[in-house]
């Protein structure tokens, strides 16, 4: 039975059960106007005669307004039912590994997802604030720059902004290879992406095995409006699904200044009265009222977080756009991905200058903040620096180290789109290069040699581990690496040799 | 002064009288249909018209049923220029048209007149009673949408405001004799 199919029986069921009808009676696509359905509620689900199903957006004492999640039209005229349900997507464990559509079928024809538990409400109510906690724990991103510089904690909503092709994507596809190898549940919602970058996505989390800790919930820029509205909403109450699991979820919403374009167009087409930049007045709204449902949680002494990176787009570098701002608002902070910094060939190109973290410090223990704040404090340095000798001032040797140090950390800062490294290794690698017995050739080299014999060599892992949990601070681990660096080095050469 | 204000008065009760007389002789949904494409012609006319030649341009030879009586209820068709009080008249028929409410039945066969007016009657009376117990409105109109299709169960199936009423015949056998009371007499 196609999925028309059922839609049909279930407009005959629904016509039977509820004993009411509504009429076609006006379409502006994918907008319809009903006249009937007396009872109908908003977000109620309706079923058309011909197959095809919607969801209630408004209600006049004239007429009701329904957004059509399909793109073949419907006929004036034609017979609605309502459901007398609020729109609902299944969850369960068996979403693991899937890719979904904001339907919650498989986006492989005739694929049928098995192990689904329940059906939520996609529209649910943030919980309150007796169920959550302050954000405490770190969340790895396996990117150092962030890791080291603008911590994330699990629970935190922080906004990814920058150009297009600037790496937001990629940096967001690291951060679940990270947490998808911790145990975390990923969730990547792909908004009105090309169904080829959705492919990508589906087959890098194959090639480095997570793919039974992820869940892609997409939308093609070809799919009907409303499942591209659909799309965060969808995503986000299968994080919440894990999360009452007691599970703790990355959710990221690539890209929610999409989003907003798709439902600046449905406003339009549904005579919204347009505000700034014709975008209507609670475009703010349906961004906190998504974004409140992440968070950090405790329910009943079940501890559990959704993390939410919602990405967003902006033009030039101008991060003061509307919808930018108003994202920015509501996250705890904000990862900018700069353009001239891409074009400089820095990989991952975030200007940390420009980027906040509201929450994230506070979750890093004072090893990590120690090097946080020396790092912070280099950076700051050396850009000085850098502004300085562009006068053309004589170089003296403070302001030569100083330089020859800030090529040695971006040398370390520097990370391919597939590389991901473990909080201990970038603990343990920055530590070698702060006390200069690395150089900046090597330093690419090492890590990756470290990461793989930490992943496979439990001697080394335990070593590291060991090394760095004896230390109460970065100071103390400065000493203990500075007396036993030799030894490292030497294991890292041997065991990867 | 107060004599013209009640001439005023009268004349404006006894158009809307006769507007409604010619309303109800509109009971189908085509009907209503009909009485609007007629109304778009006579507002395009300037000068005087000839309203059987105008009736005839646009509903050919045969003349719908209602044509007569409104006809002879507004005297400045027949006279070809329309006064004051012909267009409102007119105006009041569709006035009532828009605010009428639609009832769409479903059924297998062309419904006579005499059964249209008794199922109009039937709503109207039932609904208005209930509606001016409980608000003191206005009596509301309604208007028959008859949709027959070949095939369909014997009986009918009413949609008034967005509600159901099924009285397919096979339902209400069905319910009936499954009904406490019909196995309790009989089996």
């Amino acid at each position: 039975m196609s999925l028309k199919d059922t839609y049909r029986q279930s407009f005959i069921d629904v016509v039977e059960k509820n004993r009411e009808i509504g009429f076609v009676e006006e379409i502006n696509h994918p907008i319809v106007s009903i006249k009937g359905l007396p009872r109908a509620v908003c977000n109620e689900v309706v079923y058309f005669e011909s197959g095809c199903i919607g969801m209630i957006t408004s209600l006049s004492n004239r007429n009701l307004q329904v957004l059509l999640f399909a793109n073949e039209s419907v006929k004036v005229g034609e017979k609605v039912a309502r459901s007398g349900d609020v729109f609902r997507v299944p969850v369960g464990e068996g979403l693991l590994g899937q890719v979904i559509t904001p339907l919650g079928t498989s986006m492989y024809q005739n694929k049928v997802i098995p192990g689904i538990e329940e059906y939520r409400a996609t529209d649910s109510i943030p919980l309150p604030i007796n169920l959550r906690e302050r954000v405490q724990s770190p969340l790895e991103t396996g990117v150092s720059l962030i890791d080291m510089l603008i911590p994330l904690g699990k629970g935190q909503r922080e906004l990814i902004i920058g150009d297009g092709n600037t790496g937001k994507t990629a940096f967001v596809l690291q951060s679940i290879l990270r947490q998808a190898q911790l145990g975390t549940i990923c969730i990547y919602a792909a908004i009105a992406k090309k169904k080829s970058s959705i492919k990508k996505a589906e087959q890098l989390f194959e090639r480095h095995k997570i793919k039974d800790n992820t869940i892609i919930v997409g939308s093609g820029s070809s799919d009907p409006i409303a499942s591209v509205y659909l799309t965060p909403y969808v995503a986000m109450t299968v994080a919440e699904y894990f999360r009452d699991k007691g599970r703790d979820v990355l959710l990221i919403l690539d890209d929610l200044s999409t989003h907003a374009k798709y439902y600046r167009e449905i406003s339009l087409i549904s005579r919204k009265f347009p505000g700034r930049d014709s975008y209507p007045g609670d475009v703010f709204f349906i961004h906190a009222r998504l974004l409140e449902r992440a968070g950090n949680f405790n329910i009943n002494g079940r501890k559990s977080s959704i993390t939410c990176l919602p990405v967003a787009s902006s033009i030039e570098g101008d991060i003061t756009g509307y919808i930018q701002t108003n994202l920015m608002s509501i996250t705890d902070g904000h990862i900018f991905f700069d353009n001239a910094i891409f074009k400089e060939g820095r990989r991952p190109a975030i200007n940390y200058f420009l980027s906040v973290t509201r929450v994230g410090r506070q979750t890093q223990n004072s090893i990590r903040w120690g090097i946080n704040r020396e790092l912070s404090s280099f950076l700051t340095l050396h850009n000085k620096t850098e502004r300085f000798i562009h006068f053309g001032a004589e170089i003296n040797e403070g302001i030569k180290s100083t330089l020859e140090m800030g090529k040695k950390v971006y040398k370390f800062l520097e990370q391919g789109s597939e590389d991901v490294y473990s909080a201990n290794i970038q603990v343990i690698l920055f530590t070698l290069l702060w006390i200069g017995v690395l150089d900046d050739e090597k330093i690419q080299d090492y890590r990756t040699k470290a990461q793989v014999l930490y992943d496979k060599d439990n001697t080394f892992k335990n070593k590291i581990d060991e090394l760095i949990n004896s230390s109460g601070d970065f100071n103390n681990l400065l000493g203990k690496v500075s007396a036993s660096y030799k030894d490292l080095i030497n294991y890292i050469e041997e065991g990867s040799a | 002064m107060k004599s013209d204000m009640r001439d005023i008065k009268d004349k404006s009760k006894n158009n809307n009288d006769t507007g409604q007389k010619i309303f109800n002789s509109l009971k189908t949904k085509s009907d209503s249909n009909q009485f609007i494409r007629l109304y778009n012609a006579l507002s395009r006319y300037v000068g005087e018209f000839n309203i059987d030649k105008v009736v005839e341009e646009i509903f050919g030879k045969e003349k719908p049923h209602w044509a007569e009586d409104l006809i002879n209820n507004v005297p400045g068709l027949r006279a070809g220029i329309l006064s004051e009080s012909d267009m409102s008249i007119l105006n009041s028929i569709k006035e009532k048209i828009n605010n009428s409410v639609i009832v769409r039945i479903e059924m297998s066969f062309k419904p006579s007149d005499q059964f249209m007016d008794k199922v109009i009657n039937i709503i109207k009376n039932t609904y208005n009673s209930s509606i001016s117990n409980a608000s003191g409105e206005n009596s509301t109109n309604f208007m028959l949408d008859i949709h027959v299709k070949e095939g369909f169960e014997p009986g009918a199936v009413f949609y008034i405001k967005g509600n159901i009423l099924d009285l397919r015949l096979r339902r209400i056998v069905t319910s009936y004799l499954l009904s406490h009371n019909v196995v309790e007499r009989y089996l």
